[in-house]
C-alpha cells in the first residue's frame, strides 16, 4: 500500500472519530439541566387548568389560583425531576380574570387569562 | 443503541451522496487512467466536491421532471447514477494518455506522510475542541437556511423563495408575500438529502458536521491546488523547494494554525453555507482550469466548467467573486506573459511576442473546441435557461451588487483592517511570495512554458482582486459589505505565503552554505518565524473558544416554540401570526422549525439598529409590537398583522405586556414568557 492510501485511511478515521463524538456530544447537550415551565393546557379558552414541567432536583412546588386578583384557592405539588404534572381545577369560574402564581425554591412564576 | 445506528446511517448516507456520486463520476471520465492523473488524496476532494454538485444538479432535474423529492426517488436515482457511471468507467475504452498528460511524478514520502497525517489529526481536533462548545444548533444563519431544508424534505418539491413582509398601506399594514433573493437553492438541498435518507432532525448535530466536512475538504482543496500550482514553479525534487514541501507547509498553516478563525471553524459554527461551499468550489475550480491548460485536458476543462456552474446554484456572492479572480488571473497571465516573451530575446521582441501568443492559442484551440467543452457549456446554458434560474437572477438582485458603494460598511476596508482580516504575518510573506514566483517566472528559462506562468497568474490575480474588492471597491465598481469580502482574502495569501516562507528558508541555507550565516543564527531566525506565526495562529484560535454553552438557553426557546406550535396546531389558529424578539431570545431562527408556515413565521424584532438604517428603511410594526404594545400604532399593527402570540424574554420585554389588560401571559419558563393578545 503506498503511502498515499495511508493518508486516505488517517482521514476517514479522524472524520469518523470526530463526528462521532461531536455528535454523541450534542445528544448529551439536548438535556434540560434545570428550571421549571409553567403553562396553561388550553390557551383558547377560560379553562385554568395548568401544567408544571420540573427540571431542577428541588421537586416541591405550591401554586395558588387568583379570580379577578382574590386569591381562591392554593395546594403544594411534588413534581419529579424530568416529569411535568397537570393541575386540573374542577370548579366553574367566572370573572374578568385568573392568574396562577407557582412558587418553588424562592421564586415565583405567573401566568394569566385576562377576559376582557 | 439508537444513537448508534443513526449515526451510523449518518455515515452511511455521507458515502452515498458526498463520496460515491463524483467518485464514478470521475472515473467514468478518466476511467482506468485515474490514478494517472490523480494521486488518491486528490479523488477523494474531487469525489466530493462532484458529488455535492451532482446531488444539487440531479434533485434539480428530477423536481422539473415532476418526481416528488423522497426517500425511494433519491435512492433509486442515485443507485442509478452510481451504476452508470460505474460501468461507463469500467467498460468503455481507456484513452490512451498522450504524452503531454501522463502522470506526474508527484507523491510523497513517509516522512511527508506523516507529517500530513500529524497536520490533519491536529486540524481535526482543534476544530472539534472548538465545534464541541457549538455543536448545538442555535446559530442565526444555519436556523434560516434549514427552514428551506426542512421545507424541501416536508414538502418534496423545491421551494419558492418568499416571505411573508408586512407592508404599510397608509394607515393600515397587512402582510405581503415578496420573493427572496438571498437564498439559492445549492446552499439548501444536501441538508435536505441527508434528512430524507436518515430522519434526523434539522435541530441535532447533522447541520454542523455537513459544513465541518465542507470545512475539511475545502482545506484539503487548497492542499491539492498548491501541490499543483507550485509544481511548475518548483520543479527539483531534491530541492527543499519543491511542491510537495510547499503543499504541505500550507496545509500547516490553513491547517492547525487558523483552524478557527474566519473563514473556517467559526463560519461552521455560524451556519455561513453559502461561504463555505465557495471556499471549497473556489479553489477546486481554479485546480481544473490550471490543469486543463498545464496539460492539455479539456476533460479537467469540463469539471472546473461543472463545478464553476455548481458554485453559482450555490452562492452568488461566491461566483461573483470568482468572476472578478477569472478575469484578474488572466489580466496578470497576459501582463506576465507578454512580458516574458518581449524580454525574451533581444531581437525581434514583437515578433516573438506575436509568435508565442500564436503558439499559445494553437495550444487552447483544441481544448477550449473541443466537444466535450462544447457541450458543457450548452448544458450549463440550457439548464439555467430551460431547467432552473437562480433566484438572484429572477429578481434581479446581481443589479443591486454593482454600483457605487451605498454604505460606508461597502466602501472598503483600510489598509489596517485589511491587515487584520489577512493576519498579518500571512499578508506580509504572501507578498513576500508573490513577488518571488514573479522573480522566478523571469530568472528560469524553462518557466516560458504556460504552466508556470499561469500558476503565478493565478496566485497574482486571486490575491489582487480580492485586495482590490475589498480596499478599492469604487474602483471596480461593486457594492458588497467589504468585509464579507475579506473572508476570501485568507486562501491566497495564505498559499503565497509558505511559498515566501519557504523561499526565504531556501535562500538562508544557500548563505549558510556559503558561510554568509551561521547554521545557529539561521536556525534560531527560523525558530523565531514558525513560534510567531504558530502564536498568532494559536491566539486567534484561542480567541475563537468560547465557554458560553447556550444550548440551555436555546433549549428553552424549543420549548417554547414546541408549546405554542401544539397550541396552535390543536386549536386551528394557524392564521394568527406569531411575533418574536431577535436580540433577546436564544436560536430565535430556529423558531419557524416548528412551525414551517413560512419563512417570516414568526415575524420578528430585528436589531434595534436596522430599524435606524436610513439607508434601507423598513416596516416598523415588529419593533413597536414588542417595544409599545399599548400605542395606538402598534395597535393597528396587532391588526394588520393578525398578531395575537408574542415571545419575549420575561425581563427585558415581559413588563410592558403585563401592565395591559389586552394581553394574558399563557406560558413562562426560566427566561421566556409567552403572551396571547385578547380577541377585540
Amino acid at each position: 500500500m503506498n503511502n498515499s492510501k495511508y493518508l486516505i485511511i488517517s482521514i476517514s478515521i479522524f472524520i469518523l472519530v470526530s463526528f462521532s463524538f461531536l455528535a454523541l456530544w450534542e445528544k448529551n447537550q439536548r438535556q434540560i439541566k434545570d428550571g421549571w415551565f409553567l403553562y396553561f393546557n388550553d390557551i383558547d379558552s377560560t379553562s385554568p387548568n395548568f401544567t408544571i414541567e420540573n427540571y431542577s432536583l428541588n421537586e416541591d412546588f405550591s401554586w395558588e389560583l387568583f379570580l379577578d386578583d382574590t386569591p381562591i384557592k392554593n395546594e403544594t405539588i411534588q413534581v419529579l425531576k424530568e416529569n411535568k404534572k397537570n393541575v386540573i381545577i374542577d370548579q366553574p369560574l367566572e370573572g374578568h380574570s385568573i392568574k396562577i402564581i407557582v412558587s418553588h425554591s424562592k421564586k415565583n412564576k405567573e401566568i394569566y387569562k385576562n377576559f376582557d | 443503541m439508537a444513537f448508534f445506528s443513526e449515526i451510523i446511517l449518518f455515515f452511511l448516507s455521507l458515502i452515498f451522496l458526498l463520496f460515491l456520486p463524483g467518485y464514478f463520476l470521475v472515473s467514468a471520465i478518466f476511467k482506468k487512467n485515474l490514478n494517472c492523473y490523480f494521486l488518491p488524496i486528490e479523488t477523494l476532494v474531487i469525489a466530493f466536491a462532484s458529488s455535492l454538485i451532482s446531488f444539487n444538479f440531479l434533485i434539480i432535474l428530477l423536481d422539473k421532471i415532476g418526481f416528488n423529492i423522497n426517500r425511494s426517488l433519491i435512492l433509486i436515482s442515485f443507485s442509478t447514477f452510481i451504476l452508470t457511471t460505474y460501468a461507463i468507467a469500467k467498460f468503455s475504452k481507456n484513452k490512451k494518455i498522450k504524452d503531454s498528460e501522463k502522470k506526474s511524478n508527484l507523491k510523497f514520502n513517509k516522512n511527508q506522510t506523516i507529517l500530513i497525517i500529524l497536520i490533519l489529526f491536529l486540524t481535526i481536533f482543534i476544530k472539534t475542541v472548538y465545534l464541541k462548545d457549538a455543536i448545538f444548533p442555535t446559530a442565526t444563519d444555519l436556523g434560516h437556511h434549514m427552514y428551506w431544508s426542512k421545507l424541501i424534505s416536508t414538502t418534496g418539491q423545491l421551494p419558492d423563495y418568499a416571505k411573508n413582509e408586512i407592508v404599510n398601506l397608509g394607515d393600515s399594514y397587512q402582510m405581503q408575500s415578496e420573493p427572496i433573493a438571498d437564498f439559492i437553492i445549492g446552499e439548501h438541498l444536501i441538508f435536505s438529502g441527508i434528512n430524507i435518507l436518515t430522519k434526523i432532525d434539522f435541530i441535532s448535530y447533522f447541520p454542523a458536521l455537513i459544513l465541518f466536512l465542507i470545512n475539511i475538504f475545502s482545506i484539503l482543496a487548497i492542499f491539492i491546488l498548491s501541490l499543483r500550482l507550485f509544481e511548475p514553479l518548483c520543479k527539483n525534487k531534491k530541492n527543499l523547494l519543491n511542491s510537495t514541501n510547499l503543499a504541505i507547509l500550507t496545509l500547516f498553516i490553513i491547517g492547525p494554525l487558523y483552524a478557527i478563525s474566519s473563514p473556517q471553524a467559526k463560519f461552521v459554527s455560524g451556519g455561513v453555507i453559502g461561504n463555505l461551499i465557495g471556499n471549497l468550489l473556489i479553489p477546486l475550480c481554479l485546480y481544473f482550469y490550471f490543469r486543463a491548460v498545464k496539460e492539455k485536458n479539456s476533460w479537467m476543462l469540463c469539471l472546473g466548467i461543472f463545478l464553476s456552474a455548481g458554485m453559482f446554484y450555490t452562492h452568488h456572492l461566491s461566483g461573483f467573486i470568482f468572476i472578478f479572480i477569472f478575469i484578474f488571473t488572466i489580466i496578470s497571465f497576459i501582463l506576465i506573459f507578454t512580458s516574458k516573451a518581449f524580454f525574451e530575446k533581444n531581437e525581434h521582441r514583437f515578433k516573438n511576442t506575436l509568435h508565442n501568443y500564436k503558439k499559445l492559442f494553437q495550444t487552447l484551440n483544441p481544448i477550449i473546441f473541443s466537444p466535450q467543452v462544447i457541450l458543457s457549456i450548452i448544458a450549463t446554458v440550457a439548464f439555467l435557461f430551460f431547467i432552473y434560474t437562480p433566484n438572484y437572477i429572477t429578481t434581479n438582485a446581481q443589479t443591486t451588487v454593482v454600483g457605487a458603494p451605498s454604505k460606508s460598511t461597502r466602501a472598503g476596508l483600510t489598509w489596517e483592517q485589511f491587515k487584520y482580516a489577512t493576519g498579518e504575518l500571512r499578508l506580509i510573506f504572501g507578498i513576500f511570495g508573490l513577488i518571488a514566483s514573479i522573480i522566478i517566472i523571469f530568472i528560469k528559462k524553462k518557466s516560458s512554458k504556460y504552466g508556470a506562468i499561469l500558476a503565478t497568474s493565478i496566485l497574482l490575480g486571486w490575491s489582487t482582486s480580492i485586495l482590490l474588492m475589498t480596499t478599492k471597491p469604487h474602483w471596480l465598481h461593486i457594492n458588497i459589505p467589504s468585509d464579507r469580502i475579506a473572508n476570501y482574502a485568507n486562501f491566497p495569501f495564505l498559499i503565497a505565503s509558505s511559498l515566501g516562507i519557504l523561499i526565504l528558508f531556501h535562500f538562508a541555507t544557500k548563505l549558510k552554505n556559503n558561510n554568509v550565516l551561521s547554521f545557529k543564527s539561521i536556525n534560531y531566525f527560523f525558530i523565531l518565524i514558525f513560534l510567531t506565526l504558530a502564536f498568532q495562529g494559536l491566539y486567534d484560535n484561542a480567541q475563537s473558544l468560547s465557554d458560553d454553552a447556550k444550548n440551555q438557553k436555546a433549549l428553552q426557546t424549543f420549548h417554547a416554540s414546541k408549546f405554542l406550535s401544539n397550541q396552535i396546531t390543536t386549536h386551528k389558529i394557524s392564521e394568527a401570526n406569531v411575533l418574536k424578539d431577535h436580540n433577546y431570545i436564544s436560536a430565535d431562527s430556529w423558531i419557524k422549525l416548528f412551525f414551517m408556515q413560512d419563512y417570516n413565521y414568526p415575524i420578528s424584532r430585528g436589531f434595534f439598529k436596522r430599524y435606524e438604517d436610513i439607508t434601507k428603511p423598513r416596516e416598523m410594526c415588529t419593533l413597536w409590537m414588542i417595544s409599545e404594545p399599548s400605542s395606538e400604532r402598534s395597535e393597528d399593527c396587532f391588526t394588520g398583522t393578525q398578531t395575537k402570540f408574542i415571545i419575549v424574554d420575561t425581563s427585558v420585554d415581559g413588563p410592558q405586556f403585563q401592565a395591559n389588560n389586552n394581553f394574558s401571559k399563557i406560558y413562562e419558563s426560566t427566561s421566556l414568557s409567552i403572551f396571547s393578545k385578547n380577541k377585540n
